[in-house]
């Protein structure tokens, strides 16, 4: 082979396998031909859903791929990563390695749609794409799993007529290095301990905090590789990135959602199972979108209802007990759920949920929850629709105290502890499920805990309302323990 | 075994307090100079002590830059003082310049030392406050377990736990503002504060450059509240530690809230046997130091419970203590003391505190130290404490006694 024409290596696509015995092969053996002064990746595109069972299927080849890519990156040989359509995970993180990009369109998506079912990049995408694309957009494709354009990646990916500018490109880089094994970290302009891209890092956590809570162990180990990382060689901070997803893979949060979202998502697809909001969650972007959809209390699925009714009633119970409502929905929004059940009330409608309530198994507490929400309606306090419910609300939408409410309900001096709100809240949900289980109103645990996810944003890292009881250690006891102090609702069926 | 060591303090000098920006009057001073001002200073004035003195101890929050590389052992060569007088750095955040003298002070209590020279130096001009990193800035897993804010913030949380209002801060405030303007009129400071000179001699700032006149509650009333905007970001986050909290009531402006300053303070302090060889002058006597901590998210609070040790060391009680310096940090930190307490604001900051003159954070301790040892003589109180509040939810106390 002369020195005009790269050796070039085709990378199949994520749906088939991106890491195959045969790709690691072709990469080294063009990285040991002397004669070979340049290796063009061809990145097939990627137009499909992402396959969880693939990518774990290949983990026996991650490290050595971490070492390829790095020796490519290192081998004094020109690699350039060809782009042809949309990209994702792996095929990306090939592509990183690369000492340049050509993409054929602006318009090629790419992204790592992974994060939704717990997982984190695991080829160095943690240190490399920080490094080339800056802290902010790496954090928004890495940690929000936005997608970008070609175009948003203008500064390390070149669209162009890609034969002649590959040719052109290799013809005037001779033995290319990567920026970062040019420049030590401190004198980078990514790196973490800089006064600036520290506040930017410190942005980023406190925005991830407002979504994730820190019992997702995947997005919180994919800041730390970042911040730990920036600071640190790329060799370290790939080391560091491995050491992560050690720990991440096996993560209850992890292992929870690619049980229930994927694995039970795609049986339920395949087998064309009824589920709540399955319809919109088909693919990974609709996954994500629907997980940030504002849940209500309905009529229309008795599981949904029956569940939804027991823990809106039991955090009604609990504002009737004297507990701030602040204290409750906050509680709620610590563990992972989008919104807290009283916000959940005003937005079903108080009125709605007195006649929900009426009909629910547990006349008892259900007539005491009626009382608590007549003192709401009765002022024609009715929810979000009157502006005016457990929380007063702005013409935005935003959320205040209602000032007489302590008046109304008199204020505990000994507010509960948080985790007995927590235990109270999600046992409540569990038992309602399980009791559907019981009345065969559901049939499947896993879809149990699909429809708990898409129908109500039930925290998936949790795994699902009846994952929760193997999810929470202690499980039996928590309930008995409740049973004793608030009654005869928390018995297990 | 020897008894413990009886420790004085012989003499207490200060640096006027700079505004802690660029066009502070004390920008283009070092940190080094600022010290060595100081040190030169004792020199003249306690003969003998740049040969007896066993260390010079300085606390120093940001420590890096040239705040770095061991400014003690620097300013002691840079002074003059022996060639075999050692230095040592400490850091507890804006606590440093008390800790440094309550680290002197165990030394010779535990016959260590005989003499040494503490206080501490900061020059927020210089440098910014948490410049130095740390894991509450750059760990996320710790950062998920100390829900760490910004201190404004937590000034903010502890008046909307507690309930203090915006005229209960501003009075905080204006009360400050009034009484560091008088205690300049009457010269209560001339025996403290050494004007910074420049090289040649030229004065560079011999007075504390906050200070303002006619501040009262009713003109603090129209400033804006300064975390505002930091709450936006930071307000649902703090639902992690403080979930019962529905929104924070942003209080604290620059006029309720001690003010970023430059400054530099050290303290002499020995033993009796030092003191009489030397012929110095004891002062006033340290009885008891602590430290204590609570929720590093909240911060600020910690004060009353290190007041709570140092006075049960000294075997005290709140009422036997007749003056208190409690670092203005912001103005909730200080109704807080006095609402954990019950201390009366007639005995807190006679002279006016950090909110008027400004808050060198690893010199304050140290310029407390010293504006307590004047007030106590000149008001002939029997004791007084000094206590700091710092970050990670940390407080700092000593205890003075007149002799």
């Amino acid at each position: 082979m002369s020195n005009a024409e790269p050796a070039r290596v085709a990378c199949p696509h994520f749906s088939v396998a991106a890491l195959t015995e045969k790709l690691a092969h072709a990469i080294e053996t063009a990285l040991g031909q002397d004669e070979t002064r340049a290796i063009v990746l061809e990145l097939e595109p990627d137009p499909a859903d992402f396959d969880v069972e693939q990518f774990l299927a290949q983990e026996q080849l991650f490290e050595r791929f971490r070492l390829l890519l790095r020796k490519m990156e290192t081998s004094g040989k020109s690699i350039v990563g060809l782009i042809r359509g949309p990209l994702q995970w792996l095929q990306l993180e090939i592509a990183l390695a690369c000492h340049v990009r050509f993409a054929v369109s602006e318009s090629i998506q790419l992204g790592f749609p992974g994060l939704v079912y717990g997982l984190m990049p695991v080829l160095g995408a943690t240190q490399r794409l920080p490094r080339l694309a800056g802290i902010s957009l790496a954090a928004r494709v890495l940690l929000k799993g936005d997608r970008i354009t070609a175009a948003d990646a203008a500064g390390w990916i070149s669209v162009s007529e890609t034969e002649t500018a590959v040719a052109g490109w290799i013809q005037s880089h001779q033995q290319p290095k990567q920026s970062w094994d040019i420049q030590a970290p401190e004198e980078s302009p990514t790196y973490s301990q800089a006064t600036l891209n520290r506040n930017l890092l410190e942005n980023v956590y406190v925005s991830l905090r407002r979504h994730f809570p820190p019992e997702e162990t995947a997005p919180t180990a994919i800041l730390r590789c970042i911040q730990d990382g920036l600071e640190r060689s790329i060799d370290a901070g790939l080391r560091l990135e491995a050491e992560e997803w050690a720990v991440v893979k096996e993560s209850r949060s992890t292992k929870n959602r690619i049980e229930t979202l994927y694995r039970t998502r795609r049986r339920a697809l395949t087998e064309g199972i009824q589920v709540a909001g399955l319809d919109q969650a088909k693919d990974t972007d609709g996954l994500a979108k629907v997980l940030e959809t504002l849940p209500r209390v309905t009529k229309g699925d008795p599981f949904k209802t029956r569940v939804t009714v027991a823990y809106v009633q039991e955090a009604i119970l609990m504002l009737g007990e004297g507990t701030s409502p602040w204290l409750i929905d906050n509680v709620a929004l610590n563990c992972g759920m989008i919104v807290g059940p009283l916000l959940m009330a005003d937005s079903t409608g108080l009125d709605q949920l007195i006649d929900l309530f009426k009909r629910s198994g547990s006349p008892e507490e259900a007539a005491e929850a009626v009382r608590i929400l007549r003192e709401f309606t009765n002022r024609s306090r009715l929810g979000r629709q009157t502006n005016a419910g457990i929380y007063e609300y702005d013409e935005k939408g935003h959320q205040s105290d209602w000032a007489e409410l302590p008046q109304i309900f008199l204020r505990a001096p000994h507010q509960p502890p948080p985790n007995e709100i927590e235990r109270r809240l999600f046992a409540i949900q569990t038992i309602e499920a399980l009791r559907c289980f019981k009345e065969g109103i559901v049939k499947d645990s896993g879809i149990a805990d699909l429809a708990s996810i898409l129908g109500w944003n039930y925290p998936a890292g949790r795994g699902g309302v009846l994952s929760y009881a193997e999810y929470v250690d202690g499980f039996p006891g928590i309930c008995s323990n409740l049973r004793k102090k608030f009654g005869e609702r928390f018995a297990l069926p | 075994m020897s008894s413990l060591a009886d420790v004085y303090v012989y003499d207490a000098v200060r640096t006027p307090r700079g505004r802690g920006k660029a066009t502070g009057k004390l920008h283009t001073q070092t940190p080094l100079s600022l010290v060595t001002g100081l040190l030169k200073e004792l020199k003249q004035r306690n003969a003998g002590i740049a040969q007896s003195t066993d260390e010079v101890i300085l606390g120093c929050c940001e420590q890096f830059n040239d705040q770095g590389g061991n400014l003690a052992r620097s300013a002691a060569l840079n002074s003059g003082f022996d060639v075999g007088i050692p230095g040592l750095m400490v850091s507890r955040f804006c606590g440093s310049g008390l800790d440094a003298i309550n680290t002197a002070t165990a030394k010779i209590m535990a016959n260590q030392a005989d003499l040494i020279v503490a206080g501490g130096i900061e020059m927020l001009s210089l440098v910014k406050i948490f410049g130095s990193g740390g894991p509450m800035g750059s760990d996320v897993s710790f950062k998920d377990s100390v829900v760490q804010i910004p201190q404004g913030v937590s000034a903010d949380l502890i008046a909307t736990l507690q309930g203090y209002s915006r005229a209960d801060v501003d009075d905080i405030g204006a009360a400050s503002q009034q009484r560091a303007h008088a205690a300049w009129q009457q010269g209560w400071f001339a025996k403290s504060v050494v004007p910074v000179r420049s090289e040649i001699g030229t004065l560079v700032l011999d007075r504390d450059e906050l200070v303002r006149d006619n501040v009262t509650r009713e003109s603090l009333g129209k400033l804006q509240p300064s975390f505002e905007k930091a709450g936006l970001s930071y307000d649902p986050f703090l639902r992690y530690r403080y979930p019962q909290v529905s929104k924070v009531r942003h209080v604290h402006h620059p006029g309720n809230s001690s003010g970023i300053a430059d400054g530099a303070a050290v303290v002499v302090l020995g033993n009796r046997r030092i003191g009489w060889e030397l012929g110095l002058e004891p002062r006033a006597q340290i009885i008891a130091t602590a430290s204590a901590a609570e929720d590093p998210c909240i911060m600020l609070t910690a004060p009353a419970a290190a007041t709570r040790k140092a006075l049960d060391r000294a075997k005290l009680s709140v009422a036997d203590i007749s003056l208190f310096e409690v670092n203005e940090a912001f103005a909730s930190v200080v109704l807080y003391f006095m609402e954990k307490t019950k201390v009366s604001f007639e005995k807190i900051n006679v002279a006016g505190g950090a909110i008027a003159m400004g808050h060198p954070v690893g010199a304050s301790g140290a310029v407390l130290t010293g504006t307590m040892v004047d007030e106590m003589i000149r008001r002939n109180a029997e004791f007084g404490l000094v206590t700091m509040c710092t970050g990670l939810g940390m407080g700092v106390a000593t205890v003075l006694k007149r002799v």
